[in-house]
């Protein structure tokens, strides 16, 4: 996501880390009041706005993050997440701002034990938490933008302008946020019209060449009602050239747009709606033939991406309870065509072209937040995807003589088969229907320092497939009497017969699944002012199960191989179809602040024992034709720890590192036992480092000037089950300079100064494998400009 | 994996008629009829093996668990014979065997004659009605066709008639299961494989068989052949069953509905044995291209074995 049109300014870095926010960077209040021209914008709300009163922190004038009542997180939660028994970061605008952080990949450093690699296109969003991800299909950790729950983590990478802040919870957030959030959750919010008036612009630019710039409009029509219109763009022509055709393959253009508007109507009634849209369109693909060391190949790659969503939060607060509805209609129009083989000769190609649509609903009633020994909490979701994709796989000249007809010619060489064109195309065609239906409740008790929390989540999910395969095509048997293939001319032989291919298979298949998802929690807080808590968290995570599309080629080869007299039987369920992913959490943690030292710090440690893990593996006894396969047990454990410190004199420091080790506890795939190796793609260790000095100014143009330097670790990482193959830890060095004034800052930037070398992503297709590096040195300067 | 394709029973033998009973019992009584052929042995050792298609007629009493088992067309001599037999218990169960689940009767006379009123003796009678029973319709097999009545439970049935034969049911048409072990020398690790399945069509009149061998694969590193096809191959009748046998046969790779000539496998000799009392097991033994030697054990249908 790129963070634009924010203004950075040196209070805010102060009291934002002097006062801490759950386990990362808070908000910074008065640097966001300055900025609109109205002091104490934060705690004026907090104190004297009706609407809002009932949902915001009293800490509100000690920095806290302040996400507001309309925040998914504030209104299922406490809106002081360091009060709960969980780990959560949290990142402000400002920071964003300053790590200039382009997508939520970049963003992922920073949080510990969370990892989204940067590879492919925008399409790949894999996040990774304490080990645990999503490799394909269906996410680990949820992400929700303005309340909004992105159904599809294809759409997970894109720009927003002004966010507000970034939260991030690890561990399991099933109970109360239900699928695909086995491994955390992901919450943005963006910037509030009621909060902030005025025109918020950015431009910057950098090396590659790239190029992005926004502009917000906010306004407060009345004491209830803002409206914000804001638009983004951004442009970059990539680092990585494709020696086939001589372009980099990596570039970008992308334009986003968002109207939000807030609606008090009378005291104790809230409304938010967001519209937002993007459209995108991507070389990507930047993959490297590892024994060639180039990006080489002749045929296209593209991703191109249309999204619309429109969210809708309304919010009644009674005296005794307050009512939230959050509905949300999403929409994802894309695609993805590739050069399957990435090499510079013909084997195939593969589109996927999807549509798809998304309904959401949240119903939620709970307790007045921080008031009484009992709190309760209670839920109904539901949500209706509808899906059509087509996803053609096209065979090329050296596809059909490699991997169809030399395979066929080798069983029979007395009879040798010679492809009627060079060229055909397997076609699949799906439409998906998946709905689902969840309950949910969660009580509270706290009394002298206790706080004990128990919910549970009783969640239906039905999901159904219609299939279309077809193809026609054909091929020639010729007559060869010697049986050598090695010299072979078809021209010269006798053709024996000609075959006609004509598949056109239809199928409906569905599963549907109940799932319980319970969690316990207990937070024992040892001071009055909340400066030192320690919690024990217990929950169940869950990742739905469904049907893996990508599959369908398999499906299709294996059926057009045993029309040709060749390869095994084949179930389209059972190649394609899964069951859900389960996992318990174990955590213990403490979130800690030490006013007197300025030093804040927060830790955990964890166990997860993760069942029926979706992974891919052969039938028994075969070498060909994977299926999908609930065959997997693994477990993951290990720690986190977050330092802030905020000396006085201008200078503060940062300081997160993760530790996970994640290993297979049972994974046989038909060929291979890999119980006991680390599971791959996952970094053992994640590390960010960050010191910040500010020099302050008595000039009315220039107000300050930052220092900034960080350091961002990752590693190693295992890419493959046989653990055969890795990435060392690397370490990736950034700083910026920026100079500000009363509306403007001006920031120079850099990324990966040492141009340290590294593999983000690695993968085999076809025997020959691939590996992406990451980006190199990056470099540039953005300007931000409040008017 | 190999699949094993059943279907319920139900429609056959669970939805059976209500008959009109007495007072307040309940009746459940079920009609089946199957036809099959008849392996019919002279108990006397001497006299030739004959087979001939018979019809069978049972009676099953859902709530009594009885079942009585008669026939008239027991041909032999150019006559048809006849038979009924006393009701006998049976055991039902319901058995899930890779995902499907099938039901399964069985069934054994008590000790001597069991045959009702009016019948000539019959002593030993067997009886096996299952759904799990494995057969492949999902590829078109060139002058085989599909195999038919798969919507039918299969019956085995196994007695000792009029104390001059002992009569055994077995198909035409069947689908064997089980484990091929094939070695490429003497010396090698033999490669074991539950993959491959092996169809037999035997036309009982002419004395001739083809076999289909699905995903034959002799050698770990070979790819799997859909089909071969092997035709024309010996039927005779022994006197626990049957065998099959063909030498310097050329099979044929089913391909998209047509066969192509696989010379590179031919088959120096293959040699399929009935190896059980009820013909439901057998071996098949090959040589292929001379290297290889390939031998599998298995049966037709599954029987549970509790």
């Amino acid at each position: 996501m790129r963070i634009v049109g924010k203004m950075f300014l040196t209070t805010t870095l102060l009291s934002a880390f002097l006062n801490g926010g759950a386990t990362g960077f808070s908000l910074p209040t008065e640097g966001v009041a300055a900025c609109a021209g109205d002091s104490g914008i934060f705690s004026g709300v907090a104190k004297h706005d009706e609407a809002r009163s009932d949902s915001v922190s009293a800490e509100q004038g000690r920095g806290e993050v302040t996400l507001g009542e309309l925040n998914v997180t504030a209104i299922k939660q406490e809106d002081r997440l360091r009060g709960e028994a969980l780990a959560a970061t949290v990142i402000g605008r400002v920071e964003l701002e300053r790590l200039d952080a382009v997508t939520i990949k970049g963003i992922s450093d920073v949080v510990p034990n969370f990892y989204i690699p940067d590879y492919g296109s925008r399409i790949t969003s894999s996040i990774y938490v304490r080990g645990i991800g999503a490799r394909m299909d269906q996410p680990a950790v949820g992400l929700t933008v303005d309340n909004v729950p992105v159904l599809n983590k294809d759409a997970y990478d894109f720009d927003v302008a002004d966010i507000a802040s970034v939260e991030m919870l690890r561990g399991p957030q099933s109970t109360l946020y239900g699928r695909n959030t086995m491994g955390g959750l992901i919450s943005v919010s963006t910037l509030s019209p009621m909060r902030y008036q005025g025109w918020r612009l950015m431009a910057g630019g950098g090396n590659g060449p790239s190029f992005s710039a926004s502009a917000g409009w906010y306004h407060k029509f009345s004491r209830r009602f803002g409206m914000a219109v804001t638009a983004n763009g951004n442009y970059g022509a990539g680092f990585f050239r494709n020696l086939h055709t001589g372009e980099k393959t990596d570039r970008e253009r992308s334009l986003g747009g968002r109207v939000k508007a807030e609606w008090h109507p009378r005291a104790g009634l809230s409304l938010q709606n967001v519209l937002s849209t993007s459209v995108l369109r991507q070389g990507g693909y930047p993959y490297e033939y590892i024994p060639t060391g180039e990006v080489n190949y002749n045929d296209t790659c593209f991703y191109r991406r249309f999204t619309l969503s429109d969210g809708l939060t309304l919010r009644k607060v009674h005296s005794r309870f307050s009512a939230t509805s959050i509905t949300s209609v999403q929409y994802i129009d894309d695609n993805m065509t590739l050069d399957q083989d990435f090499l510079p000769e013909s084997y195939f190609t593969l589109t996927q072209k999807k549509r798809e649509t998304g309904f959401t609903e949240d119903l939620l009633f709970r307790s007045p937040q921080g008031e009484g020994i009992y709190r309760w909490l209670a839920g109904l979701f539901g949500f209706y995807k509808h899906t059509s994709m087509e996803a053609p796989v096209t065979f090329q000249d050296a596809g059909i003589s490699t991997l169809i007809e030399s395979h066929r010619n080798h069983g029979n060489p007395y009879f040798p088969i010679h492809w009627d064109s060079r060229t055909f195309p397997l076609n699949s065609e799906f439409t998906l229907s998946t709905y689902g239906l969840a309950l949910y409740h969660q009580s509270e008790v706290e009394v002298s320092g206790w706080k004990l929390t128990a919910g549970i989540r009783l969640d239906y999910e039905r999901s159904a497939m219609d299939y279309h395969s077809f193809c026609d095509t054909g091929y020639t048997i010729y007559e060869n009497p010697s049986g050598d293939l090695s010299q072979v001319d078809f021209s010269s032989l006798t053709p024996y017969r000609n075959v006609h291919i004509d598949i056109d298979d239809r199928g409906k298949l569905h599963r549907d699944y109940w799932v319980v998802m319970p969690k316990l929690g207990i937070v024992r807080t040892w001071d009055s002012e909340g400066n030192l808590n320690t919690y024990l968290n217990i929950s169940r995570g869950y990742k739905t199960g469904g049907f893996n599309t990508q599959m369908f080629s398999d499906v299709l080869q294996q059926r057009l191989m045993n029309l040709m007299g060749i390869g095994s039987k084949y179930d389209v369920d059972d190649i394609v179809g899964y069951k859900p992913e389960s996992s318990w959490n174990y955590e213990i943690g403490a979130h800690t602040e030490f006013p007197d030292l300025s030093l804040g710090a927060d830790a955990a440690l964890f166990y997860i024992d993760c069942r029926d893990q979706q992974l891919t593996m052969f039938p028994d006894g075969q070498t060909t034709g994977r299926i999908m396969t609930n065959a997997g047990r693994t477990r993951s454990f290990g720690g986190e720890i977050t330092l802030r410190w905020n000396p006085a004199g201008g200078f503060s420091a940062n300081a997160s590192y993760g530790y996970t080790n994640a290993r297979f506890v049972r994974f046989y795939d038909g060929i291979n036992d890999y119980a006991g190796k680390r599971l791959p793609y996952a970094p053992s260790n994640t590390l960010f480092l960050q010191g910040l000095y500010t020099f302050e100014f008595a000039s009315q143009s220039v107000r300050s000037l930052e220092l900034d330097l960080n350091l961002r670790g990752t590693g190693d990482i295992m890419w493959n089950e046989s653990n055969t193959l890795r990435q060392p830890m690397y370490f990736l060095l950034g700083a910026g300079i920026t100079l500000s004034g009363k509306d403007w800052s001006l920031m120079l930037w850099g990324k990966n100064l040492t141009s340290t070398r590294y593999h983000t992503f690695y993968f085999m297709s076809m025997g020959n494998e691939f590996v992406q590096l990451g980006k190199p040195l990056t470099a540039g300067v953005t300007l931000r400009w409040n008017l | 994996m190999k699949k094993i394709y059943g279907f319920m029973a139900a429609a056959v033998l669970a939805a059976g008629l209500t008959g009109c009973g007495t007072g307040d019992d309940p009746v459940s009584l079920s009609n089946v009829s199957r036809t099959m052929l008849n392996h019919i042995a002279p108990i006397n050792g001497v006299d030739d093996v004959v087979v001939s298609k018979g019809e069978y007629y049972m009676q099953f009493d859902n709530v009594k668990k009885l079942v009585s088992v008669s026939s008239k067309s027991i041909r032999y001599d150019n006559t048809d014979h006849s038979f009924s037999t006393t009701s006998m218990t049976f055991k039902a169960g319901a058995y899930n065997v890779g995902g499907y689940i099938g039901q399964v009767f069985r069934w054994q006379s008590a000790e001597g004659n069991v045959a009702a009123t009016g019948s000539v003796p019959v002593t030993g009678f067997k009886g096996l009605m299952t759904d799990v029973f494995y057969f492949n319709n999902m590829l078109d097999v060139p002058v085989l066709g599909p195999m038919l009545d798969t919507r039918l439970s299969r019956t085995v049935l196994s007695y000792n008639y009029n104390n001059l034969y002992k009569i055994t049911t077995f198909y035409p048409d069947m689908m064997f299961s089980g484990e091929t072990s094939t070695t490429a020398s003497a010396t090698a690790e033999p490669f074991k494989t539950s993959a491959p399945q092996y169809r037999v069509v035997i036309d009982w009149e002419k004395k001739k068989a083809s076999m289909v061998i699905y995903q034959a694969q002799f050698d770990p590193h070979m790819p799997a052949m859909t089909a071969l096809l092997l035709q024309n191959l010996d039927v005779e009748w022994t006197r626990s069953g049957y065998t099959i046998t063909g030498e310097n046969v050329t099979a044929g790779s089913v391909e998209n509905g047509s066969v192509t000539p696989v010379p590179g496998f031919p088959f120096t000799e293959i040699k399929m044995t009935t190896t059980s009392a009820d013909m439901t097991e057998a071996t098949v033994e090959y040589t292929v291209a001379g290297r290889f030697h390939g031998l599998f054990k298995g049966s037709y249908v599954w029987i549970p074995q509790d």
